[in-house]
């Protein structure tokens, strides 16, 4: 097992490693920027080292100083959390190069999945269904000539992307030329990489994603499927559930079988996530996330699994210790998103300093929060707060326990999304489970209009 | 309007100043930097951040200006050299008091001014963090 391991991340998720890292009865050592210095995670782990400024080129990104904090303080691992330097393969391979155990998977697989275009390649030879589309397009010449074949409408995204930048639906040939320039610029400006291809646009599609953990011996199980198409117009996700409800028995036997022989085709080992658009009974895939997700925990709750320390035992080199006949999943979760953002002015993210912070308890319900009264939220990061994750027997009784949860939660001194997740909680369309990935893009224009 | 007070008075009442403004902030550390002064106010904190004890070990605003507080830009391990500062030295700019060892990397911790060596808030092969104090110098 591995003894010490450094947490190169902040907020939520650097809390969740370093308490399973606590409960795997190994060391925890943090890292935060100046402006997270007062910060629950650096409090919790058994040591913290500053690695510079708040913002984040400054210090979550600051490789330099995250190697050294790990290597002055005796670690023998770095896990990466999300977002970051999660998906960074150059990062990984600095890792191995100092003699540190990246808790994810292996640099090269990486590199093919965090290349979509790619990545989608490499599924295909797989066997896994991908949506029609091509490779990087250079040129908007080229990308017209795609467009003809794949047929409008289309989907322009960023090979380097995520979180909806990058990405523009392009309905008919004349918006072609303005959407390819968009989707480069944006992309370059957020990834340095403004390579972009194309894909038919599947229309009302869910997202749906499998997860997936293999060890390094060959051994690999997926962990259901989660619903995450309760998405922001910027495609950014807001309430996910797991399992995915009103899924075809077809189209979820094919999910779980297409996640394991892309991980075994690809040699894949640690936790990781499939995504995929699915409509009907029609599954193609998307992208491959090779790291933990936010929405984790929805899985964890049914079947009754800590991830995250299971990436550490795989890391650690050690055998799953199950099959797939030995994972069943029992009941039914929900997670909310509790974000520093003003829904009612697009998403606004919100900074300040918290007034009274009380987050909600009682049965089936799990808080994963870094924050509390009087806690700072700086201006550089992220703005999730807090996921509220509610877990019943029942599909209906989760949905009744999240939202006494929610109407417990109080968070004072920001906008948050809790409203919003109240309203969406209570729409037809959540509730008897038909939403897809427009679902909360159109109930917010019907609500403008 | 003339000020009435000699430039060491006036800095004390803009120390007194900020003092009172900083008590009222639920801020753990302020620090301000100007052309020829720095202040530099901090509360102990109830984290423990143990590489980043700062905060308890600044010195308490005012009352002994202009101190320079070279500070770690890396983080790393402290090497003292042959030639080691004493405490109460007098030191002269660009003299190096300090490097900080990190992945193979030898980065000089030198005196920004000259003046006297007030404290050493550092131990030769102590791992430190980024904004770590390393040394006080009064200047003069």
């Amino acid at each position: 097992m591995l003894r010490k391991v450094l947490v190169a991340n902040r907020g939520e998720i650097a809390l969740r490693i370093v308490r399973a890292c606590r409960e795997l009865g190994i060391g925890s050592v943090a890292i935060f920027s100046e402006a997270d210095r007062a910060s629950t995670h650096v409090r919790v782990a058994d040591e913290a080292f500053c690695v510079g400024p708040g913002p984040v080129p400054r210090s979550y990104l600051n490789v330099p100083n995250i190697i050294s904090a790990a290597l002055v303080s005796g670690c023998d691992a770095i896990h990466p959390g999300y977002g970051f330097l999660a998906e960074n393969a150059r990062f990984a391979e600095i890792c191995a190069d100092h003699g540190l155990k990246f808790i994810g998977p292996r640099p090269e697989i990486i590199t093919a999945m965090g290349d979509k275009a790619t990545a989608k390649r490499v599924m295909a030879d797989a066997g896994v269904a991908t949506t029609p589309g091509t490779d990087i397009l250079a040129t908007v010449e080229l990308a017209r000539e795609a467009a003809e074949q794949v047929g409008y409408p289309v989907l322009l995204k960023a090979t380097a992307g995520g979180g909806g930048k990058g990405m523009r639906v392009v309905e008919r040939p004349e918006d072609l030329e303005r959407a390819f320039l968009g989707a480069t610029a944006e992309a370059e400006a957020s990834f340095k990489d403004g390579r972009v291809y194309m894909e038919k646009l599947i229309r009302d599609p869910r997202h749906i994603e499998v997860q997936v953990l293999a060890d390094e011996h060959g051994q690999v199980v997926h962990l259901g499927e989660r619903d995450c198409s309760i998405q922001k117009p910027s495609h950014q996700k807001l309430i996910e559930e797991a399992g995915a409800p009103n899924l075809t028995e077809r189209a979820r036997a094919r999910l779980h079988e297409m996640a394991i022989l892309a991980c075994r085709h690809v040699g894949y080992s640690n936790a990781g996530t499939l995504e995929f658009l699915s409509s009907g009974d029609d599954v193609f895939f998307m992208e491959m996330n090779t790291r933990i997700q936010v929405e984790h925990p929805v899985t964890e709750m049914v079947y009754g699994i800590d991830l995250v320390k299971e990436q550490i035992r795989i890391a650690s080199g050690e055998h799953l210790g199950y099959t797939q006949a030995d994972l069943e999943p029992r009941g039914h979760a929900i997670e909310c998103r509790i974000n520093a953002e003003d829904a009612r002015n697009n998403f606004a993210p919100q900074a300040g300093t918290l007034g009274a912070v009380l987050f909600p308890g009682g049965p089936g319900i799990r808080i994963d929060t870094h924050i509390f009264s009087g806690a700072s939220v700086p201006p550089y990061y992220d703005s999730m707060l807090a996921k509220v994750i509610a877990f019943a027997n029942t599909r209906d009784q989760a949905i009744a326990r999240m939202e006494r949860a929610l109407r417990e939660t109080l968070v004072e001194g920001v906008a948050t999304t809790t409203e919003m997740c109240l309203e969406i909680l209570a729409t037809e369309g959540f509730r008897n489970g038909t939403y897809d990935i427009g679902f909360l893009p159109r109930m917010l224009a019907q609500r403008v209009g | 309007m003339t000020s009435e007070y000699s430039p060491e008075d006036a800095a004390s009442a803009r120390a007194q100043r900020l003092a009172e403004f900083f008590v009222g902030t639920p801020l753990l550390r302020l620090r301000i930097e100007r052309e020829d002064e720095e202040f530099e106010f901090a509360r102990s904190s109830p984290t423990h951040a143990s590489h980043s004890s700062e905060a308890a070990q600044s010195p308490e605003p005012a009352a002994e200006l202009p101190v320079d507080i070279l500070r770690a830009d890396v983080v790393g391990i402290v090497r003292f050299g042959r030639n080691a500062p004493s405490l109460g030295e007098e030191i002269v700019e660009e003299r190096e008091l300090a490097a900080i060892e990190a992945l193979g990397i030898r980065t000089s911790v030198r005196a920004r001014s000259t003046g006297r060596l007030k404290a050493i808030l550092c131990q030769d092969g102590a791992a430190v963090d980024y904004g770590r104090a390393l040394f006080e110098i009064e200047r003069g």
